[in-house]
């Protein structure tokens, strides 16, 4: 039985290693002009998350861009999940233009090189980056290259239910935090037995929209500082919101509000404990006026900028940001024709606004965000006027994803249950840990 | 002496004739073996070589892996995740898999010993492991629910106050153990079959020498269906050491269920990061591939070692009885 063995070490041993290191090779993108001068009929493939409705009016406004550029005929594949992108980014069927509802990935599509940097594209064109809003722009590159343009985003910002607020008492929404806090104690109703029954405002950690990656921006904290290093131990905001979170919580009760969410309708259900009125006051992104309007059209509820930290009054208006991006894969056969899609999405006026209408989603071009037909959507003003607002920010892309606000989510839950009492330590090591983490991801690149 | 020469000569031919059919009798062997050959490749040896290279290597899943040596394996002493993976993993091994293994040879000595209706109660235990995990996961999260769910309005009718479940980071471990016992239907129906094939002999001489009950069981029913167990015991730890889907799914269902992040993963307050969970969220969320393959041959590592361990004890304790 000796021969097999030879067999085995003379035939497969190289061909394992072969394989080995063979994996993990990128795919070559294919070599293309990455101009096209005439107007030689092309199709390309667009891919979006969106499904059935939504998927209806992308398609529909992608029509209107064939109709400007008759020599392209535009293939829209929907139901398209960040794996599956990724996945065509390295091998498979690749299609020419990807939509990503997650402004991190800039952070990992940029530096890898798996979207086409768009600069070129941007001289040649002589496309002024002032025509979207800052906050959407900055969301666009990492890594030194610029790969994506925001074509839409969400907002968020606090719904109110007006009823619950007239009755005990208030005729405006809070504009600070305090005062959120005291609406949402006086808003309070409990039972015999001090369960809640309806939650003035409910700050549990990943309790619907409740996620540091919004609440940061909404309190100006920052992530990182200026030198690439984590910024949680130092910036004096995030203590200041730890506090805030940890008062209410306790005044709630720890178990009591966990009941209570764990209680309350899932968040994209009718069930919603807003829509059913068993919770006052929310953070949410706009998009949710739209299921407000299909769910419960009896609510009566206003929309406005979240309240802003008691020391930062100018911070009112803002909003958090989550933009969507579009970018040119690198496997992409006609980058032209895909980068005059992706340029026309973010950049027309009536792409913009058909979409935003069509997605109740906000736009990202200063001129869409002045357009009277969104503003005449009922409760959508406030979100482009948060949108418009200087102070409103997005969260910074890292190539390592979104594991820096992974981290503080479990480290939030554990202040707010009472694992962890000292904030300041528990920062401290926060900031050790994200960045230990980046610098173990970026190793042979250059982070800060 | 003339038959001497003969010697040599028809030993040159022997081992020739004996060379030659050695040689089509290789190749007819590894005709045989190339599926298997094949599927080994393909399925094991290359995933296993392949992750053993990226685990060297930075690589985010779509530009080329860059080799960086040991770094990749140094960052597990300073991973503060890997503890809690390492440390929820250790509970589903160590406490999780004895209490299925114990229900479902329960189940089985209940049901082997019903007069009445045995198939019927066969039938209603094995039914849940049909069910899609994803969907059973789904189902217990409403079960489970502290405010509307179906138990603790039950709990609450006798007086009791229930626990948040799937959302106190103290019940949420115990409460996917819950959900995996009411699945051992497949455990149940291996044990059954070993319990009912125990030769009824055994219990009669038992029974002559005065051993009760628990004796018969200590004395005769374990030592025959040891096998089955030692085979259960090895699965399952394996599948707990892989841990994965049912935790995917109630923390992400009960942490939003549509967001896009990875934050929800190990709701709540990391209680059900296991170990293959912290491995995908590294690979698949943080792009982390190199560091993620190092998860992966630590996990194969171990399941191995565990695997070992485990049947080494086995025979030893064969040896005992």
């Amino acid at each position: 039985m000796r021969p097999p063995h030879n067999l085995l070490r003379r035939l497969l041993l190289p061909v394992l290693l072969c394989c080995a290191l063979l994996t993990g090779c990128g795919v070559a993108a294919p070599d293309v002009p990455l101009d096209q001068p005439g107007r030689e009929p092309v199709t390309i493939t667009v891919w979006s998350a969106y499904s059935g409705r939504e998927l209806d009016v992308f398609n529909e406004v992608l029509r209107r861009f064939e109709q400007d550029h008759p020599w392209i005929t535009v293939r829209s594949v929907g139901s398209q999940n960040n794996d599956r992108m990724v996945a065509a980014l390295r091998g498979g069927p690749a299609p020419d233009v990807q939509w990503a509802p997650q402004s991190d990935l800039a952070g990992v599509y940029c530096p890898s090189g798996g979207w086409r940097d768009l600069s070129h594209y941007i001289e040649r064109d002589g496309l002024d980056p002032g025509v979207f809003v800052p906050a959407a722009w900055k969301a666009t590159s990492a890594g030194g290259k610029r790969c994506a343009l925001p074509v839409l985003g969400d907002i968020y910002g606090l719904y109110y239910n007006k009823k619950k607020l007239a009755e005990a008492g208030f005729t405006e929404p809070p504009r600070t935090m305090s005062q959120l806090d005291a609406y949402a104690r006086k808003l309070t109703r409990r039972d015999g037995q001090g369960d809640i029954r309806v939650a003035g405002y409910a700050p549990l950690t990943l309790f619907y929209a409740n996620r540091p990656a919004y609440e940061a921006q909404l309190w100006g904290a920052e992530w990182f500082r200026k030198d690439g290093d984590s910024a949680v131990s130092t910036d004096p905001d995030w203590r200041r919101l730890l506090a805030w979170r940890k008062k209410l919580i306790d005044w709630y009760g720890y178990d009591k509000l966990r009941a209570f969410t764990a209680g309350a309708g899932a968040q994209y259900s009718a069930s919603n404990a807003f829509q059913t009125g068993q919770l006052a006051m929310m953070l949410d992104g706009e998009f949710r006026t739209a299921f407000v309007e299909n769910e419960a059209k009896e609510l009566d509820y206003g929309t406005a900028p979240f309240p802003a930290p008691d020391d930062h009054p100018q911070q009112y208006g803002a909003g958090a940001w989550t933009v969507h991006l579009a970018g040119v894969t690198h496997r992409s056969a006609h980058p032209d024709a895909a980068w005059r899609l992706v340029k026309w999405l973010a950049t027309s006026p009536k792409a913009q606004v058909a979409l935003a209408e069509g997605l109740h989603n906000v736009p990202t071009t200063k001129a869409a965000l002045r357009s009277p037909k969104l503003a005449a959507i009922p409760h959508f003003k406030p979100f482009l006027d948060m949108a418009a607002d200087p102070h409103s920010k997005v969260p910074p892309s890292t190539p390592a994803g979104v594991s820096y606000q992974d981290s503080m989510a479990a480290f939030f839950q554990q202040w707010e249950s009472g694992e962890v009492q000292d904030a300041g330590k528990g920062l401290a090591e926060q900031a050790r840990k994200i960045d230990s983490f980046l610098d173990q991801v970026t190793i042979g690149m250059e982070r800060r | 002496m003339t038959t001497l020469p003969l010697r040599p000569r028809n030993r040159t031919t022997a081992s020739t004739r004996s060379a030659g059919r050695s040689k089509r009798v290789n190749w007819a062997v590894v005709g045989l073996m190339a599926p298997w050959a094949l599927g080994f490749t393909v399925f094991f040896a290359y995933p296993l070589l392949a992750n053993v290279y990226l685990s060297l290597t930075r690589y985010d899943l779509i530009s080329p892996a860059t080799y960086i040596g040991l770094d990749n394996w140094a960052f597990l002493l300073h991973d503060e995740a890997l503890l809690t993976g390492v440390r929820n993993s250790a509970w589903i091994l160590l406490i999780g898999v004895p209490v299925k293994l114990v229900f479902a040879f329960f189940v089985a000595l209940l049901i082997s010993r019903a007069r009445r209706g045995a198939g019927l109660l066969r039938t209603v235990f094995y039914l849940p492991h049909l069910m899609p995990l994803v969907a059973a996961a789904l189902a217990f999260v409403v079960l489970l629910n502290p405010s509307s769910g179906p138990v603790n309005t039950l709990l609450s009718s006798v007086g009791i106050d229930g626990p948040l479940w799937f959302d106190d980071p103290r019940w949420a471990k115990p409460s996917l153990l819950m959900l995996d016992s009411w699945m051992v239907g497949n455990l149940m129906v291996i044990f059954l079959a070993a319990v009912l094939d125990v030769p009824q002999q055994l219990y009669e001489a038992a029974d002559l020498d005065g051993a009760g009950k628990l004796r018969k069981l200590w004395h005769v029913t374990l030592p025959a269906v040891r096998p089955v167990l030692v085979f259960a015991a090895v699965t399952a730890a394996i599948d707990a050491l892989q841990y994965f889907t049912q935790a995917y799914v109630v923390a992400t269902s009960l942490s939003g269920g549509a967001t896009t992040g990875a934050e929800s993963l190990g709701y709540p307050n990391d209680s059900t990061l296991f170990f293959p969970v912290l491995l995908y969220k590294q690979g698949f969320r943080y792009f982390n591939m190199g560091y993620a393959s190092v998860l992966a041959l630590l996990l194969f590592a171990v399941s191995f070692c565990v695997a070992f361990v485990m049947l080494r004890r086995a025979s030893r304790w064969a040896s005992d009885m």
